[in-house]
C-alpha cells in the first residue's frame, strides 16, 4: 500500500486537526508506517515524541517499539523548540513527532533546516488555530473527521493546504479499514436526478 | 535481571543471524519440557511454543557476575570469577572469614540467604581447593541438596581430611576438562575421578593430555590455583580551591574543563570508562546541590562530558562566587570490544540516539525524558508505566539494539503484552491521566445519546458494545467499568465508560 504522502528524509509534515478525537494522528501514523516500510526501515524506528501525551498501550498496538521511543514533556515553549531541533539534527532519530500550539515562522524555519541537516522526518500535530500561522512544512494538511459506516472503518476529509512541488487545494475523502490496514479514496455517488435534468427530462 | 520472567519457561539461544541458532541454556522448567543445551532453536520452539526465547549475551553475563563479585565483598575481601571464556561461577576466598559469621557453616548460610534474597538460586560448596569446590557445587549439590530447618539449601562443606575422598567420588566431568578429553575418558569407561586416581600417574599425560593432570592436581590441592579478585572501582576525585571566590562563568567553565581533563587522564590510566560524573561546589552563600551527570553509554570522551556539563550548567546557574569545586568520576568496566562488521551504520545511529537522550536529560532534567513500558494490568491507567531513560541504563538499549527486527520474533520483544491481542488494538491513542466526567448525558437506544465534554456538546452517531473492565477485589480500590467506543455525529471518536457502582459516565480516551 502506498502512503498518501511520502515521508522522506528531511521532510516536515504538518497535520492540522479541526476537532478533538479527529483521528489525525491515527492517519499520520498510517502514513508514516507506509512510508517507512516502503523505505525498508522497520516500524520500530527510533522516535522522539515531544508533548504528544500518547498512551503507550495504543502505540505498541500500532507497531511502535516502545524501547526506541523517547518521550519528552516540555512545558516551556522555548525548551520545546530546542528539544525538537535537537531531535531533528540528530542522526540517531528516524522520526520526530510533536504537538505544538503556537509556532513562530522563524522557529518553524529553523526546524525545517534542522530536519534537512539531520535527514530526520518530522510530524507536527496542530490544532485549527495553526491555520492562522505561516507554515514552513513541506506538507500541510487539514483533517476533518466524518461519520463512517462501520466501527472498524474510519473516514476523513483531507484538504491539502500546502505541498512542496505540487498544487494545494485538493480535497479528498478517504476511508481507512482497520482490519486490512488499507486506505481508499471514497467515491462520491453522483446525484441521480442530475442526468435526467440535464437531458431536459 | 528481568523479574517479569519469573515463573516462565526461559530459554537462551545463540544469535538468530548465526548459521544454525541453537539453545545455549534453559531454566529448569524448560529442561522438564525436554529442551537441552545444543538443541536446534526450531526444535526447542516446537517443544515449548509458549516459552520466552532470549538471545544469549555472554558479555552481559560476565559483567553481571563481576558486579555480584563486588557485592560479595560483604563476606570476603577476595571474590573473583572462574577462569573461563564464559564464566558462570563465583569464587570466594573465605579463609579466616568464618568466625565473623559464627563459623564457616554460618557464613555459607548467609551467602545462600543473601543471594536468595536477591532473587538468585545458587549452588555452592566450600573446600580447600577451587577445583574441588567447583566440582562439588556443580555435581553433589544438584543431586542431593541438603537443607536447614528453614528450608535453606546448604552448601557442601569439605574439610582437608575429607578432600581426597570427596574428590574421588566426583565424576570426571567435574574437572573442567576439554570436551575431547572427556570423550576419550568416556570411551575408556572412566567415569569418576577415583577411577583416574587408580591409574599410574605417569601414563595419564600421554594418554589423555596434560590438562588432565593439572586439573587433578588443582582439585586435590597439589598445585596452587590463583584467584584474581574483582575489586570494585574506586572513584577518581580532584579538587580546586581558591582563596578568593571566582564569579565569571567563563572562568568556572575553564576550571571545570581543566578538572575534567585531570580526571579523564586518570581514568585512561586505569583503562576504564565512566557513566557518572559528580561536581560538588562551595559558594559564598553555601553548598548548592551537587551536579550529577549520568550517561547511557560509558565514555572516556572529554568533549562529550564537557558538552553535557555545559548544558547542565546553563540550566542551573550558580548564585554567588565559587570558592571550591570538587569533581568525582565513578569508573566502570570497559565496554566490550566492538565487533568489526561490514555495516556499522546502525551502531553509529544507536550511539547518536543514546547521546541525544543524554543531552536532553541534562538540559531538561532526567524526569522530563521518559521511556514507557507496558504492564500486564487491565485497568487502563495502570497498563503502562514511565521512567526516566537514564535510569533504564545501557542494558535496555543493548537489548533493543540486538533486536534488529522486533516483528521477527513473537515473544522476545520484552513487552508483557502481545501485539496479536486483538482486544487492545482498538485502544485510543490518547488516554486522559484521569477520567473526566461528562455532563448532560442522555441515554437512548445507544448506551449514550448525547453528552457535554469540555464545553462542547456531542451527539452520538454510533456506539460499540460494552467492554467490561473489572479489577481484582484484592486492591484497595477496585474498578467496575463498562467501556464504550463512541462516534459522534461530527465523526470524532471517544472512549467513554460508565462506572457500574455510581452509574456516572466519564470520558477516558480520545481517538486522536
Amino acid at each position: 500500500m502506498e502512503p498518501l504522502w511520502e515521508l522522506g528524509s528531511g521532510v516536515v509534515q504538518e497535520w492540522v486537526a479541526t476537532a478533538e478525537g479527529s483521528g489525525v494522528f491515527e492517519l499520520a501514523l498510517w502514513n508514516t508506517r507506509q512510508s517507512l516500510r516502503s523505505q525498508s526501515i522497520i516500524a520500530g524506528g527510533r522516535w522522539l515524541a515531544v508533548n504528544t501525551v500518547l498512551w503507550p498501550v495504543a502505540m505498541a498496538e500500532r507497531g511502535v517499539d516502545l524501547s526506541r521511543v523517547i518521550e519528552v514533556q516540555v512545558p516551556e515553549p522555548n525548551e520545546l523548540l530546542w528539544t525538537v531541533e535537537q531531535g531533528l539534527r540528530s542522526r540517531g532519530v528516524d522520526l520526530v513527532v510533536c504537538r505544538v500550539e503556537r509556532l513562530s515562522s522563524v522557529a518553524f524555519r529553523r526546524w525545517k533546516l534542522a530536519a534537512e541537516v539531520g535527514g530526520t522526518r518530522c510530524i507536527v500535530l496542530r490544532g485549527a488555530d495553526a491555520l492562522r500561522e505561516t507554515s514552513w512544512a513541506d506538507l500541510r494538511v487539514q483533517v476533518t473527521p466524518l461519520c463512517s459506516s462501520e466501527w472498524d472503518k474510519r473516514r476523513w476529509r483531507i484538504e491539502t493546504l500546502k505541498v512542496r512541488n505540487g498544487l494545494p487545494g485538493g480535497i479528498i475523502e478517504v476511508e481507512w479499514d482497520r482490519e486490512t490496514d488499507c486506505l481508499r479514496v471514497v467515491s462520491v455517488l453522483a446525484d441521480s436526478t442530475a442526468a435526467p435534468r440535464a437531458a431536459g427530462a | 535481571m528481568q523479574p517479569e520472567l519469573k515463573g516462565q519457561i526461559v530459554i537462551l539461544h545463540t544469535p538468530l543471524d548465526s548459521r544454525s541458532p541453537h539453545v545455549v541454556l534453559g531454566n529448569r522448567k524448560s529442561l522438564r519440557q525436554g529442551v537441552q543445551p545444543g538443541m536446534p532453536l526450531a526444535e526447542a520452539r516446537s517443544l515449548v511454543p509458549r516459552g520466552r526465547f532470549l538471545e544469549h549475551d555472554p558479555d552481559a553475563d560476565r559483567e553481571r557476575l563481576r558486579e555480584l563479585a563486588w557485592e560479595c565483598q560483604r563476606f570476603t575481601p577476595r571474590a573473583g570469577l572462574e577462569e573461563a571464556d564464559e564464566p558462570d561461577c563465583l569464587f570466594l576466598d573465605v579463609t579466616g572469614c568464618g568466625h565473623l559469621f559464627g563459623d564457616i557453616r554460618g557464613l555459607c548460610l548467609q551467602i545462600a540467604r543473601y543471594f536468595r534474597g536477591r532473587g538468585y538460586w545458587v549452588k555452592g560448596a566450600c573446600s580447600p581447593t577451587w577445583g574441588a569446590s567447583l566440582g562439588l557445587a556443580r555435581n553433589t549439590a544438584s543431586s542431593t541438596p541438603r537443607r536447614d530447618h528453614s528450608g535453606e539449601r546448604l552448601f557442601e562443606i569439605v574439610t582437608s581430611e575429607e578432600l581426597s575422598t570427596r574428590v574421588a567420588m566426583l565424576p570426571v566431568t567435574a574437572l573442567r576438562l576439554p570436551v575431547e578429553t572427556l570423550s576419550m575418558l568416556a570411551e575408556c569407561g572412566l567415569r569418576t575421578v577415583g577411577q583416574l586416581l587408580e591409574l599410574p600417574r605417569s601414563s595419564l599425560p600421554s594418554r589423555f593430555g596434560t590438562p588432565l593432570l593439572l586439573r587433578l592436581d588443582q582439585a586435590l590441592g597439589a598445585v596452587e590455583e590463583l584467584l584474581t579478585p574483582e575489586v570494585p572501582p574506586q572513584p577518581i576525585m580532584v579538587r580546586q580551591r581558591w582563596e578568593y571566590p571566582i564569579h565569571a562563568a567563563a572562568d568556572i567553565e575553564l576550571v571545570l574543563r581543566e578538572l575534567l581533563e585531570r580526571v579523564l587522564l586518570e581514568l585512561k590510566k586505569r583503562q576504564r570508562v565512566t557513566q557518572e560524573l559528580r561536581v560538588a561546589w562551595k559558594t559564598e552563600t553555601g553548598e548548592p546541590e551537587p551536579l550529577v551527570i549520568r550517561l547511557l553509554k560509558p565514555t572516556q570522551s572529554a568533549d562529550k562530558l564537557g558538552e553535557l556539563l555545559s548544558l547542565r550548567q546553563e540550566r542551573f546557574p550558580l548564585s554567588g562566587g565559587v570558592t571550591s569545586i570538587e569533581m568525582e568520576l565513578i569508573p566502570s568496566l570497559r565496554e566490550a570490544a566492538k565487533r568489526n562488521t561490514l555495516f556499522e551504520q546502525d551502531d553509529t545511529r544507536e550511539a547518536e540516539f543514546a547521546h541525544l537522550i543524554e543531552r536532553l536529560s541534562q538540559r531538561l532534567g532526567e524526569g522530563a525524558v521518559m521511556r514507557s513500558r507496558l504492564q500486564p494490568e487491565a485497568q487502563p491507567e495502570l497498563a503502562a508505566t514511565s521512567g526516566p531513560w537514564l535510569q533504564t541504563g545501557i542494558k535496555t538499549l543493548r537489548r533493543a539494539s540486538s533486536r534488529k527486527n522486533p516483528n521477527r520474533e513473537s515473544e522476545p520483544t520484552g513487552e508483557p503484552l502481545s501485539q496479536s491481542n486483538a482486544l487492545i488494538a482498538t485502544r485510543p491513542l490518547r488516554l486522559l491521566p484521569n477520567p473526566e466526567r461528562v455532563a448532560n448525558c442522555i441515554l437512548g437506544s445507544h448506551a449514550l445519546e448525547h453528552f457535554r465534554w469540555r464545553g462542547h456538546e456531542y451527539r452520538v452517531h454510533d456506539c460499540s458494545w460494552p467492554e467490561r473492565i473489572v479489577t481484582g477485589w484484592w486492591r484497595e480500590r477496585s474498578v467496575h467499568r463498562d467501556y464504550y467506543r463512541i462516534e459522534t455525529e461530527g465523526g470524532a471518536r471517544f472512549w467513554v465508560f460508565q462506572d457500574l457502582e455510581n452509574h456516572q459516565w466519564s470520558l477516558h480516551g480520545v481517538y486522536e
